[in-house]
């Protein structure tokens, strides 16, 4: 069996090349392969989309894993929006440009309509204060079924104790909520002191009230799974499929009439 | 056959800072900021569990250029692991930063780590 893929998908985009080289390495160094440098844009009236830039344009090199292999740098772009009105934007080419889209929700009708009908592959949320929205377990299971993920941040959790504080109440909310389901943890974080090895947040996952699969999972197959969703969404040609199953009475009728046919036939040429 | 009960739980830890904070210089330090982290997060109960300090080295990092680090080998009952874990993971300190290299009921298995080993492609 092989080793999960560590993955954080939410790295703060820094201003210059060489500092996020540096903070790539970090990661590299602590044991993670797959990294997602995060653009973030407060949606407002105005506001245009910019397209993913070239990942040169980030860091000059990728680093090399523990493993040997080349870090997997992603790009993501995390929305925080209260109108719903402004949603329409989330369809345009420059946002389906990024690897990953993600929806910070600052109200309750635009969480709603992220769970249930908006384009995007994470829901993330500001766990360093007190929500505006009640996390409901209908909105969230249907998320769930989309295939979204929901993501918990920790390094609000790192930073002081209010800090701490909501960010354990509300991500156990949300863990109670979904039931633990598509759950992802990563950091949201900017600096060294924000990130922490893998094996450390799947420890530390447990105060959010998951399980120890969970706590596994969500640094390794859920981040698979909203890249797979992700590409899905954005390469694959949809299309509608309509089928008629037959009646179980004319299915047996036509099953017994096809073995006569065979035996007939197996007997006509034995003769 | 008697099934083997995991008396203790052994962590290989790191003790690294930034922003010009400063590590603990001796043991008797560092088991106070182990308390402080578990009475930070779990509160009386987590400061009450008994963990011990077997060995503690500081390295100065001189070739690179970096801060001074520390590591130590702490026990701590292996039913408190989880607790003892995630307040070093969380509460270390405002500037420091405090990783599990690894943990394991055996202490022999802390020798090497294989994580660590650099792969040539």
């Amino acid at each position: 069996m092989t080793r999960g893929v560590f993955s954080d998908l939410n790295v703060q985009r820094l201003e210059s090349r060489a500092a996020n080289l540096a903070l790539l390495q970090t990661l590299a160094d602590s044991g993670y392969e797959r990294v997602a440098i995060c653009h973030h844009v407060t949606l407002k009236r105005g506001v245009q989309l910019k397209a993913a830039p070239d990942v040169t344009e980030l860091v000059e090199r990728t680093p090399a894993t523990k493993r040997g292999r080349q870090l997997e740098v992603l790009q993501r772009l995390t929305v925080m929006v209260d109108d719903p009105a402004l949603l329409h934007t989330l369809s345009s080419p420059a946002a389906e440009s990024y690897d990953l889209l993600a929806v910070c929700p600052a109200s309750d009708r635009v969480f709603l309509q992220a769970c249930s009908v908006l384009p995007i592959d994470i829901v993330t949320f500001n766990f360093a204060e007190k929500l505006p929205f009640v996390l409901k377990f209908s909105q969230l299971s249907q998320a769930v079924e989309r295939g979204l993920s929901l993501e918990i941040c920790y390094s609000p959790a790192l930073r002081g104790s209010s800090g701490r504080r909501n960010t354990l109440s509300n991500a156990q909310e949300l863990v109670k909520g979904c039931r633990g389901k598509g759950v992802l943890v990563s950091s949201g974080g900017e600096r060294a002191l924000d990130f922490r090895p893998p094996l450390d947040i799947v420890n530390m996952s447990r105060l959010f009230g998951l399980t120890d699969i969970q706590c596994k999972a969500a640094i390794t197959t859920v981040g698979r799974a909203a890249l797979l969703h992700s590409r899905m969404r954005r390469h694959s040609a949809k299309a509608v499929v309509s089928s008629h199953p037959l009646p179980a009475g004319r299915r047996k009728r036509e099953r017994e009439q096809d073995s006569e046919t065979s035996v007939k036939k197996l007997r006509k040429d034995d003769s | 056959m008697e099934k083997l009960q995991q008396e203790h739980c052994f962590l290989k830890i790191s003790l690294r800072t930034e922003n010009g904070g400063e590590i603990p210089e001796t043991p008797t330090q560092l088991k106070a900021l182990i308390v402080q982290a578990l009475q930070t997060l779990h509160g009386q109960v987590g400061a009450s569990i008994a963990v011990d300090i077997l060995s503690y080295h500081i390295h100065d990092d001189v070739i690179g250029g970096g801060a001074r680090w520390g590591s130590a080998i702490i026990r701590a009952p292996y039913r408190e692991q989880a607790k003892v874990w995630s307040a070093l993971t969380m509460c270390a300190g405002q500037d420091n930063v405090c990783t599990v290299d690894k943990a394991s009921p055996s202490l022999m298995s802390l020798a090497v780590n294989s994580r660590d080993f650099q792969f040539q492609n």
